[in-house]
């Protein structure tokens, strides 16, 4: 089933599922706790630990767990999800497997996630960009401190990445932010025109240095720009490999993911490494790291609408 | 119910199971991101610029992956989104983001060593 993508400010329905969906997946502890973790990682990442206090982790920790283990698995461009080619299919991935967790909890096959046009919103004045509704008690809550107000205070952060990427397990905690204190300003509608204009998806040496679609939509170029900017700007807990700990992650990494498809319809769902070339784990016919539900490929993935589609592909000016 | 209940038993079963299927190349080269390597071509001639880092906070060794950008910033998977103009701005960013938390450890290391095919130790 296609379900649509819409815009997190322009669709009430959207944004309430989402934030209930969130909170749902944050209490749903299925039975899996932080020595169980351990165990994981000695058998499957022995480079990786965790340390902290032994506690039940719920199904949305998993996912922040995910993210971290994948991040923490260096290739030999980048790692698993991050600082190459596979950045945009493995948040792909990711975020399909988020989707129908959702859609289980809500028991809504129609939901599908929303995304933040924080370009829209870097066209503001910086002074203004803390201040837009999605900041607000009805959406996400605080931009600056602990959220202990709105549709999302009740969600607890359970899993850090510490120094040595490894995790902690501490006591649970509102989610942090300290948005526009890192960097000022949000990316602007100019930079993203800047990305969706390239012609290739990537090129050699496929790492943080070469201008290509994908790298400069992950934001090494001139950076942080784009989807890093986001990180930075938000702050706080969208800071370490923990990141998705704060749901707006997701709706950064949805929008992420719509640039990607504005490319893909002018650009013939072209992917490159293809079969052969560049380096391990980020070719097309790679699969990638997973740990909740089936692995893909990138090729699985360059078009995405047996799953879903967007409302609106005008990502630039 | 029921239903839900067994899905999440196999949703999370790799917990249980001890094992998840990761290629052969997602294993190893852990020790990797001490040394950085920059590669370039100027002139008909390769270039590469080899960078050892060594971190420590308060003494301790601190096994970080980091890396050296073309453009000389410096980078951690530590935290995936930033780049720094230098080293001890990445250290000092590192240690004001991640020592808020430190809980007593509660966890026990498995005491059955783990072997998994494919992997080695390069540092």
């Amino acid at each position: 089933m296609t379900v649509n993508r819409r815009n997190i400010l322009n669709d009430i329905n959207a944004r309430d599922q989402f934030l209930q969906g969130v909170t749902l997946l944050d209490q749903e502890f299925p039975g899996v706790s932080a020595q169980d973790v351990l165990n994981f990682l000695a058998a499957n990442v022995p480079h990786m630990s965790i340390r902290g206090i032994n506690q039940q982790l719920s199904t949305y920790d998993l996912f922040v767990l995910w993210h971290v283990v994948a991040m923490s698995i260096p290739l030999q461009v980048g790692n698993a999800a991050h600082n190459g080619p596979i950045f945009l299919p493995w948040h792909r991935l990711y975020m399909i497997r988020l989707e129908q967790e959702l859609q289980r909890v809500l028991n809504d096959t129609n939901f599908g996630l929303p995304y933040w046009d924080w370009a829209a919103d870097g066209e503001l004045p910086t002074s203004q960009q803390l201040t837009t509704d999605l900041w607000t008690d009805d959406y996400l809550g605080e931009a600056r401190g602990d959220v202990t107000q709105g549709q999302v205070n009740s969600v607890r952060v359970r899993l850090f990445n510490d120094f040595q990427n490894s995790l902690i397990s501490i006591n649970p905690r509102p989610i942090s932010r300290r948005a526009g204190i890192d960097v000022r300003r949000l990316p602007n509608k100019d930079e993203v025109d800047v990305a969706v204009q390239q012609d290739e998806y990537d090129v050699p040496l496929w790492n943080s240095n070469v201008v290509s679609h994908r790298n400069i939509l992950e934001g090494w170029l001139n950076g942080p720009a784009l989807h890093n900017r986001v990180h930075v700007w938000v702050g706080g807990d969208m800071s370490p490999g923990s990141s998705p700990n704060d749901p707006v992650f997701f709706l950064n990494h949805c929008n992420v993911d719509r640039i990607w498809e504005a490319w893909m319809m002018n650009n013939a769902r072209n992917y490159r490494p293809v079969v052969g070339e560049g380096p391990d784990g980020h070719r097309i016919d790679d699969f990638m790291v997973a740990i909740l539900g089936e692995s893909l490929r990138p090729q699985d993935v360059l078009d995405p609408t047996q799953w879903y589609q967007y409302d609106e592909l005008d990502v630039a000016n | 119910m029921k239903k839900q209940s067994a899905y999440l038993k196999k949703l999370t079963n790799p917990f249980r199971s001890g094992k998840i299927k990761l290629p052969e190349f997602h294993h190893g080269h852990h020790g990797r991101g001490v040394t950085s390597k920059r590669i370039a071509e100027h002139r008909g001639r390769q270039i590469e610029v080899h960078t050892t880092y060594k971190f420590f906070v308060d003494g301790k060794p601190l096994k970080m992956h980091a890396e050296v950008m073309d453009d000389g910033k410096v980078h951690c998977h530590t935290l995936p989104q930033y780049s720094f103009t230098s080293a001890i701005k990445m250290l000092k960013r590192v240690v004001n983001i991640m020592s808020i938390e430190q809980p007593v450890n509660e966890l026990k290391k498995p005491k059955k060593k783990s072997h998994h095919a494919g992997g080695h130790h390069d540092s």
